[in-house]
């Protein structure tokens, strides 16, 4: 009995030198950084010769956020109108091309190239400059593919009497279908292995106890890959929170570059409290449907 | 009896309604297949065809609109000058000696650590690994300007501060624009993304069977042993898998980058101030000759991912679906 514990002790002891490096990364890169960045949201810092002169100021950066910058909320509002129409759109088109991607066919090994290849390119900058110069600029008339159909469709849709909103809604959808190819990426890569590791089993169960093809993706699929519907959601949403191309990040940048650091501070803190907020609530959401097959 | 025998001719005999419906969706459904992933194909595929497209196209074809896709003329001048501009050959030496080498050192540490998590008890290792998680979530604005400050005084456990009131100096240490910025980081599991690698190790590692392991440590190998000759050399698909993830995250990094080497720009960063860098070759007024060199620079930054990608793409695929992401 005693000998097995000393065995136990000696593992964990081992345990705790394969994360050591971890831990001391953790330390130096994360948890002093994060608190000194606490500590510049709440004073005014003025860089010196040799390190920062740091003078309390109380809550005053975090008050002129809220109250006195024009732009901090309106960007605010912007990232979290675009998260809420985005995520819903990328996780249901990834889980879409996943299925597509996860059947049998000739070809499937080219289609899973391209698909998995924006992966590889997919840069805030080459995003940037493909989004500006060949959709919206004019060498020549082939780059106005996308609008075109989008312009002609909302005419149509409004003739039949949808409601606009629901128009406008699905014509951005038409308008994203780009970036959305280009950032699900890793959304698809994950769908498609949740989807290789249902048993096989499941789909004789299914066939014999004469399920469809909708029934069995309703029933099987959807319960045995929702832990990872919620991995993406909780991906999608960091992802676009955190990405250079939201505004709310790039204008943190910006007053960072100004050398406004407090301000600059706060904002992150803010923000930062509001994505966990966010990722909570849809955590504590999403997870009650969640099932898990080994519990 | 008489039942049996008609469900064996509906299912076996090829004209019955049964069989044609079935035949009816199947190839609608391959049809619908194919429309669908041609026309996602186009959409991710047309930038690409784009930037060939523009980057050999002669000054004169912009504006022969008779010229849509395929130039009349085909010239290296457009990539010659992005080339230059670009400062192309440095930019990728920048590239590899900083992002490359960190993306190397984060996977190596982030397999260790993963490991470490996966196999071994020890207490907080529950609320340790959540960390670890959370690492992920917090955005890299929020620590890079206190480390941006730290690394241009760098600092460790106030050794310097205590140097400088020893003997009075004022040193002050940088290691911006220095392969140190990117290296320290990446090789204490702090990299980009370090959390989420970790993560897919962790997932990894608990897959594997423990018998291995056991037998190990039944000859005697010790857990480093172990860990390093038999569990790395079974990693091989999802240590590649890995490594390309970090590669293609650190070289596609705009924001670090341009904080902490922006003396030394490394490709990524060197495309997004090409627009102006052109200057030195065309009036910075004509929009149309800038687009089509910029066009050109775009295609020479893709162009080592998209060469790794050709070279390692079969694996890569397989991998991923193999990586026991899922767990």
């Amino acid at each position: 009995m005693k000998r097995r514990k000393t065995l136990e002790r000696r593992r964990a002891f081992t345990g705790y030198t394969f994360i050591l490096p971890w831990l001391i990364g953790l330390l130096m890169f994360f948890i002093v950084p994060i608190c000194t960045s606490f500590s510049y949201a709440l004073s005014h810092v003025s860089i010196v010769r040799g390190g920062v002169d740091i003078r309390f100021a109380g809550l005053l950066y975090f008050k002129n956020a809220f109250f006195s910058d024009e732009k901090f909320l309106p960007y605010l509002a912007e990232s979290l109108k675009n998260l809420c129409v985005e995520v819903p759109i990328i996780i249901i088109y990834s889980l879409f091309i996943a299925v597509m991607l996860n059947a049998k066919f000739k070809g499937r090994g080219v289609m899973r190239s391209i698909f998995f290849l924006p992966l590889m390119l997919s840069s805030s900058v080459l995003l940037s400059i493909i989004n500006d110069q060949s959709y919206s600029g004019s060498v020549s008339d082939t780059s106005s593919v996308f609008m075109v159909s989008s312009f002609s469709m909302s005419d149509i849709l409004v003739q039949a009497g949808l409601p606009d909103k629901v128009v406008g809604y699905l014509t951005m959808v038409i308008d994203s279908i780009f970036n959305m190819t280009w950032q699900s990426g890793v959304q698809i890569i994950l769908f498609l292995a949740a989807l290789q590791s249902v048993p096989p089993a499941l789909k004789e169960a299914a066939d014999v106890e004469g399920a469809t093809a909708w029934e069995y993706f309703w029933k099987i699929i959807i319960p045995m890959i929702s832990p990872m519907i919620l991995v993406n959601i909780v991906f999608t949403i960091i992802d676009n929170f955190t990405s250079y191309t939201n505004g709310v990040i790039s204008y943190i940048t910006s007053e960072a570059g100004n050398l406004h650091y407090s301000f600059s501070s706060a904002m992150t803190w803010i923000y930062f409290a509001l994505i966990s907020l966010i990722l909570l609530i849809v955590v504590g959401l999403v997870s009650k449907k969640v099932f898990y097959m080994n519990d | 009896m008489q039942n049996i025998k008609e469900m064996k001719n509906t299912l076996f005999n090829p004209h019955s309604k049964l069989v044609a419906a079935r035949r009816v969706q199947h190839i609608s459904m391959t049809v619908f297949r194919i429309a669908l992933f041609v026309g996602l194909s186009y959409v991710i595929l047309y930038p690409l065809l784009y930037m060939v497209s523009n980057a050999f196209r002669s000054d004169a074809d912009i504006l022969d609109s008779s010229v849509i896709w395929v130039p009349k003329h085909y010239v290296f001048t457009n990539i010659k000058q992005a080339f230059v501009s670009l400062d192309y050959s440095n930019s990728l030496w920048y590239t590899f000696y900083y992002n490359i080498v960190a993306a190397f050192l984060q996977v190596a540490i982030t397999a260790f650590v993963g490991y470490g998590f996966a196999r071994f008890e020890f207490r907080g290792r529950g609320i340790l690994f959540a960390i670890a998680l959370f690492t992920i979530i917090v955005p890299a604005q929020t620590t890079i300007i206190p480390m941006f400050i730290n690394f241009s005084n760098f600092d460790v456990l106030w050794i310097m501060k205590l140097y400088r009131l020893i003997t009075g100096s004022d040193t002050v240490i940088s290691i911006l624009n220095t392969p140190a910025a990117f290296w320290l980081p990446a090789m204490f599991g702090m990299g980009i993304r370090s959390g989420l690698f970790i993560y897919i190790f962790r997932q990894f590692f608990r897959n594997m069977p423990k018998e291995l392991e056991e037998a190990a440590m039944i000859d005697g190998c010790g857990p480093y042993y172990t860990f390093f000759h038999i569990m790395l050399p079974n990693a091989g698909t999802i240590l590649l898998t890995g490594s390309i993830f970090s590669m293609v995250w650190y070289y596609n990094d705009y924001y670090l980058n341009t904080m902490f080497a922006d003396k030394h720009p490394t490709l990524t960063v060197s495309l997004s101030h090409l627009s102006m860098a052109i200057g030195e070759f065309v009036s910075l007024s004509d929009q149309q000759l800038i687009k089509i060199r910029v066009q050109a620079g775009c295609l020479l930054v893709i162009l080592p991912p998209l060469i790794l990608y050709f070279i390692v793409q079969r694996k890569f695929t397989q991998g991923i679906e193999r990586s026991g992401i899922v767990g």
